[in-house]
């Protein structure tokens, strides 16, 4: 008895603890599902926040589900009062799952001043991703409200999907940009997203420099599309410490993921000369093997072993071409090899020259190191300029599938 | 009556049961050691001062533990000490090795450790719930709602707050694994790089000054061997099971935040453990079990303070020949309330205070627990040999 009358105190101090202070109706509060933030001019900034509008939007198509409300002010609770007064509830940011910033933004040290107050200030979870947006970030808001019945906290999950199915861009929470800056031993990449009617154009990522396109623009977008505008997420935006220095497009992104060693699924099109193309649906295949030796000059040479799978050869010749199984599955494996050494080594060199460490060599120099005196001493970012790596890929092509396709 | 007084100035401590109310029960061995066990996994979880602990690099994951192991050690010494002596507790050892005076003078000590041991904890689970909950309010609003929940749980007495360890200890460590697990898909091993931190030197030395985290609940187990616990042999047994428990669990534990942040990362945030579950890139079914997670481990961080705050309670009632413990219970609580609140306000220097007792205090505590068992040992010796 005595033990349950402990129990009951406990349990009711809890409850106190938890819920009750100050306490506040859930209806009188507005959750904010995604942020987005823009340059407003002077030392202004512009803050739209959008909200899952849970009335009346599922039961007709015609009602958008997403209500987006806009403000202006010197930093996020200038404009938050400014929202707050002509509204008759109080923001709130627990559920905030995607956090959009206009590269404009994401190329001044704002981004970070912004992310070290909201952390502090705002209740938002560190596992917020954080989209960057070459149009303006209110468009893209826009472009993903206007899609019909769509359920706008489901995005951030999408936006994983998107990225373990077709690789054309990352996933980056609000915590691995802190900890990039922070630790410094790698720089973050975030996914870019732009709305349609934007100045940056679509087709400018399908041109492939490197003799590779993707094979699958269209479902290797995240989109929404409306009379009005769209919004889409391909490519990526390359970091240097807090400060946007370049982008990426779709097919780099692939690229980089099977040089990280995080590539779950991909698509790949590569065009011969005679202007018949190949496409593979491509995979990773285990740990990447990293041999990276932080003397004075960072060299190593890191090794990416691949499996691919023939989605398509549209070669007017191809049943002459397989008649020899053996010659063609090693031909399209050198084919493959090749665009994705050449593809890796001159995406490297991209990121070097920007200062960005995307491949987060830093992470593995750093288990060079015993004691923290040493490892803060070597300034790897110092040496990022210089380093030196090479790569390897070893494709193994899915001959079952291969066979399986004459048939 | 007159004859209790008699009793009161001559004998220290004073005989149990002979009008005094302390409110200790009887406790058996499995509540002991899960007693133990929560008491030692909060302060080796939840009490570490981020700065403090992780500005030289992360290596708590054998630093911890490896204070665990010292505190241990010194307290099989000093059990084995009573043991041999055939005293009956901590105090019995003492009187015997230094008589009355220094033991008394000891166990004002002891209460200012464990004090400090009741503080710290609840100014750290204060800390968070200001800075993940209660982001609008006072630290004075919070604390008045916690406050009384470790008073009246301790007011309760120590079989109390011991039965409800046993209860509660499978649901703690629920909450600890299934935060592990859902954790688990963040892990990467380079964030524990560099591996020895700032040395070997650097993780001794921060292992020794832990003992201070550790030792007092194992010191105040020592001292309910005669009472309470029923024995040296029981207090021995639930020390070890209990430390060897809280030894695997603050491992793990401490590793698995090492290899979710780097040390930078860990130097600023306040309980790495809840931060795990805010963290997760990847939609799993639990991704909001922040919330339930943190209710249940604020059970054990509220227990924990109530232990001490009883233990702090119990050797001062006892040193001090006072009747009853609930005036001193009360008495400490408010000191806990004005030194937790004064450290948040920053009105007194008192986390200075603190921090130096907490580095200084421990020293001489242990030096002292040591000196006076072997001097315990050697009189032992020199009684048997003239024998």
């Amino acid at each position: 008895m005595k033990l349950l009358r402990i129990i009951i105190c406990i349990i009711a101090c809890m409850f106190v603890c938890t819920g009750c202070l100050y306490s506040r109706s859930v209806d009188e509060y507005s959750y904010v599902v995604i942020i987005g933030i823009d340059y407003a001019g002077g030392s202004n900034y512009a803050f739209s926040f959008l909200m899952q509008n849970e009335s009346e939007g599922s039961e007709s198509k015609s009602v958008k589900n997403a209500e987006m409300l806009s403000g202006n002010g010197f930093n996020v609770f200038e404009a938050m009062a400014s929202i707050e007064a002509s509204i008759p509830y109080k923001l709130n940011f627990a559920r905030t799952n995607l956090l959009v910033i206009s590269s404009e933004i994401a190329q001044s040290d704002l981004l970070w001043q912004f992310t070290t107050i909201a952390n502090n200030n705002l209740e938002l979870s560190q596992s917020v991703e954080i989209i960057i947006t070459e149009s303006k970030a209110s468009d893209f808001l826009e472009g993903v409200s206007n899609f019909p019945n769509i359920n706008i906290t489901k995005q951030r999950m999408r936006l994983i999907e998107l990225v373990k199915t077709h690789g054309t861009t990352v996933a980056n929470n609000l915590s691995q940009f802190l900890e990039s800056v922070v630790s410094a031993r790698f720089d973050s990449v975030m996914p870019l997203g732009r709305s349609a009617d934007s100045n940056f154009s679509i087709n400018d990522f399908n041109e492939q420099s490197s003799g590779g396109s993707s094979g699958d623009s269209s479902g290797g977008e995240q989109g929404s599309s409306t009379n009005d505008k769209s919004s889409t997420i391909r490519g990526c935006a390359l970091f240097n410490q807090t400060l946007m220095v370049g982008t990426i497009n779709g097919d780099e992104s692939s690229l980089l993921h099977m040089g990280r060693g995080t590539l779950e699924q991909c698509y790949t099109t590569l065009k011969r000369d005679d202007g018949t193309s190949i496409t593979f649906m491509v995979g990773g295949m285990g740990a990447v093997d990293w041999d990276i030796h932080a003397e004075e000059q960072i060299s190593g040479r890191i090794f990416i072993p691949l499996r691919a799978r023939l989605i398509e050869d549209n070669s007017p010749d191809f049943i002459e071409l397989i008649a020899d199984y053996d010659t063609y599955v090693h031909n399209i494996g050198a084919m493959l090899t090749e665009y994705t050494e050449k593809g890796l080594s001159e995406l490297f060199d991209k990121c070097k020259s920007l200062g960005c460490d995307a491949f987060g060599i830093g992470k593995y120099i750093s288990q060079s190191f015993s004691d923290t005196e040493e490892w803060e001493s070597y300034n790897y970012k110092g040496k990022y300029s210089d380093a030196s790596i090479t790569f390897g890929v070893n494709v193994d092509i899915d001959e079952v599938y291969v066979a399986t396709y004459l048939n | 009556m007159a004859a209790i007084c008699i009793i009161n100035k001559t004998q220290f401590p004073r005989k149990e049961g002979i009008g005094m109310n302390l409110r200790e029960g009887k406790i058996g061995p499995r509540e002991a050691i899960t007693a133990i066990a929560i008491v030692l996994c909060t302060n080796g979880i939840f009490s570490l001062e981020s700065k403090r602990a992780y500005s030289h690099g992360n290596s708590t994951y054998v630093s911890i533990p490896l204070a665990i192991l010292l505190s241990v050690l010194f307290f099989v010494f000093i059990g084995l000490s009573i043991r041999k002596t055939r005293s009956s507790d901590l105090y019995g050892l003492f009187n015997y090795s230094v008589g009355n005076v220094f033991t008394k003078l000891y166990s004002y000590l002891l209460t200012a450790m464990l004090l400090l041991s009741a503080i710290v904890p609840l100014e750290r689970f204060l800390e968070m719930m200001h800075s993940y909950f209660f982001v609008d309010m006072g630290f004075a609003d919070i604390l008045v709602y916690m406050i009384p929940t470790v008073i009246i749980i301790a007011w309760l007495g120590l079989e109390t707050i011991t039965r409800t360890s046993k209860l509660i200890s499978i649901l703690l460590l629920l909450a600890i694994i299934s935060t592990l697990a859902n954790a688990a898909s963040n892990y990467e091993s380079y964030r524990l790089y560099p591996l020895l931190g700032d040395g070997i030197k650097h993780i001794l030395g921060f292992s020794f000054s832990e003992v201070c985290v550790f030792l007092p609940a194992l010191l105040f187990l020592l001292t309910l061997a005669k009472s309470a616990v029923q024995g040296i042999r029981f207090s021995l047994k639930a020390g070890i099971i209990g430390s060897a428990i809280a030894f695997v669990i603050c491992a793990v534990t401490q590793l698995c935040i090492g290899l979710s942040f780097t040390y930078n990362d860990l130097a600023m945030t306040n309980i790495p453990l809840y931060e795990l579950n805010k963290i997760i890139i990847t939609e799993i079914p639990l991704l909001r079990f922040e919330t339930l997670s943190i209710f249940l481990l604020l059970l054990g961080g509220l227990l924990t303070p109530s232990f001490f705050l009883y233990a702090a309670s119990n050797v001062f009632a006892k040193s001090s020949n006072i009747h009853d413990i609930r005036p001193v219970i009360l008495g400490f609580g408010i000191i806990m309330y004005s030194v937790v609140l004064s450290m948040h306000l920053e009105v007194l220097p008192v986390s200075a205070v603190i921090t130096g007792l907490w580095d200084y205090a421990v020293v001489i505590l242990l030096v002292l627990s040591l000196f006076f068992a072997t001097i315990g040992l050697i009189k032992n010796r020199k009684e048997q040999t003239a024998k």
